[in-house]
């Protein structure tokens, strides 16, 4: 085990700032996944999901000293990856000519979903691959503020407090937030938990 | 307890964060209510579900790409304001209009220090004038009004002051819509171009900020770029 492996991602990120490219790629290593996992979520699109995960990155490294060291890193990083992530969503909604402001909150929610229509009858299992189609759709559908609170918790598996500081809401939003949010869900896909 | 109450304590229940007393009360309420015991129950499978959902299989590339693309870009300035620098036409935009409308709103007397695009720590006011945290509204660029020197200023190290003018925001959230009120004690209206993303100075909001009076304030959304 390397050196770097052990160290928290807060020790690496401050070697980051002081130039190390060895401890950017051990964050590389430890993020990447969870930063596509997140993005995607949001466009549905896994090769732009790629692209914005890449420049959430650059981004790091080339901003490296604004980093606050005594800020957790995790939650640096997935605010510059949601934030890049609704730049991409304004940019589509925009080069739809969705140009009002309220619109672009709503269609955000629907940007970059291609799932087709399979025409499957009630009684016809699902395929996985048809399953995880619909719990996509079912979370990119969801209403802006759930859709935050709940990729952040269930999908990444963040804490509450780390949610909280993420998306700049009190505790208590985060818990209604993502309470609210799950129980749309689970309207939705009651007909394949049931 | 009620079915309505019973709901609101699933997610802290499935997550473990019911305090003994709510996970007692939550109990009795599912013994007597088969319903909401049922609820729950598809609750808890549809989050699990929603949790397995595979990550997108990883580039094996990811790395070398993002160090590649990092080695055609320019390592700003150390200077924490060094990218403001970089001539951009929608704050060359503001600015200008900043400066215009701060010759009309400040008093005469009032001292002004010119100076170079600074980057200050935007303090966010809440109800009852509490501090608000919020990472996303955390720098502003102001135009180049300098550190101006007033009277009514209360934090210097974490606040910009124009004049009298002090920005505030009763309802804190993501940088497009944190910043919606503004307290001037002066009249006369005040273009800010505020940045979205403070990490990347990524897009940028334009506000015009019109007040007669702190209980009284507007402020209108002019532009916004990305």
């Amino acid at each position: 085990m390397s050196d770097l492996e052990i160290r928290t991602d807060e020790e690496l990120m401050n070697l980051c700032v002081e130039g190390s490219e060895e401890a950017l790629r051990e964050l590389m290593r430890r993020f990447h996944p969870r930063i596509v996992n997140v993005v995607y979520r949001y466009i549905n699109d896994p090769v732009r999901a790629e692209e914005i995960a890449q420049e959430v990155f650059v981004r790091v490294y080339v901003h490296r000293e604004r980093y606050r060291r005594t800020a957790r890193f995790s939650t640096w990083i997935f605010t510059i990856a949601l934030n890049l992530t609704k730049n991409e969503i304004r940019h589509r909604v925009r080069h739809s000519r969705l140009m009002s402001l309220d619109a672009l909150t709503e269609m955000g929610s629907s940007v970059g979903f291609f799932l087709r229509e399979r025409g499957k009858g009630p009684d016809e299992r699902l395929e996985e691959r048809e399953l995880q189609a619909v719990v996509n759709k079912a979370i990119v559908e969801l209403p802006p503020k759930y859709r935050d609170a709940v990729i952040l918790r269930d999908l990444e598996g963040l804490s509450y407090e780390e949610v909280s500081d993420i998306l700049s809401i009190p505790g208590g939003t985060v818990r209604s937030r993502i309470n609210r949010g799950r129980l749309i869900l689970k309207k939705k896909l009651e007909p394949y938990v049931s | 307890m009620k079915c309505n109450a019973a709901q609101d304590l699933f997610s802290a229940a499935f997550d473990g964060e019911l305090s003994v007393a709510e996970e007692r009360e939550l109990e009795t309420h599912f013994s007597s209510c088969p319903a909401c015991s049922r609820e729950f129950a598809l609750f808890s499978k549809s989050v699990r579900l929603v949790s397995s959902l595979p990550r997108p299989s990883a580039n094996p590339f990811f790395e070398q790409k993002v160090l590649r693309e990092l080695r055609t870009r320019e390592v700003p300035s150390t200077r924490a304001w060094g990218p403001l620098l970089i001539p951009r036409p929608a704050i060359a935009f503001v600015a200008a209009t900043v400066v215009l409308a701060l010759l009309v709103v400040l008093p005469q007397n009032q001292p002004i220090t010119e100076s170079e695009f600074a980057m200050n720590e935007l303090e966010l006011v809440g109800p009852g004038d509490q501090p608000v945290e919020s990472p996303a509204a955390s720098e502003v660029i102001s135009a180049p009004v300098g550190s101006v020197e007033t009277d009514n200023r209360v934090d210097a190290s974490s606040s910009l002051w124009a004049s009298h003018a002090r920005l505030a925001s009763s309802s804190p959230g993501t940088g497009d819509a944190s910043l919606n009120a503004a307290v001037r004690t002066g009249g006369g209206p005040l273009e800010v171009e505020f940045v979205l993303d403070p990490f990347l100075l990524e897009g940028a909001e334009v506000r015009r900020i019109e007040a007669s009076n702190v209980s009284s304030t507007q402020d209108e959304l002019v532009s916004m770029t990305f």
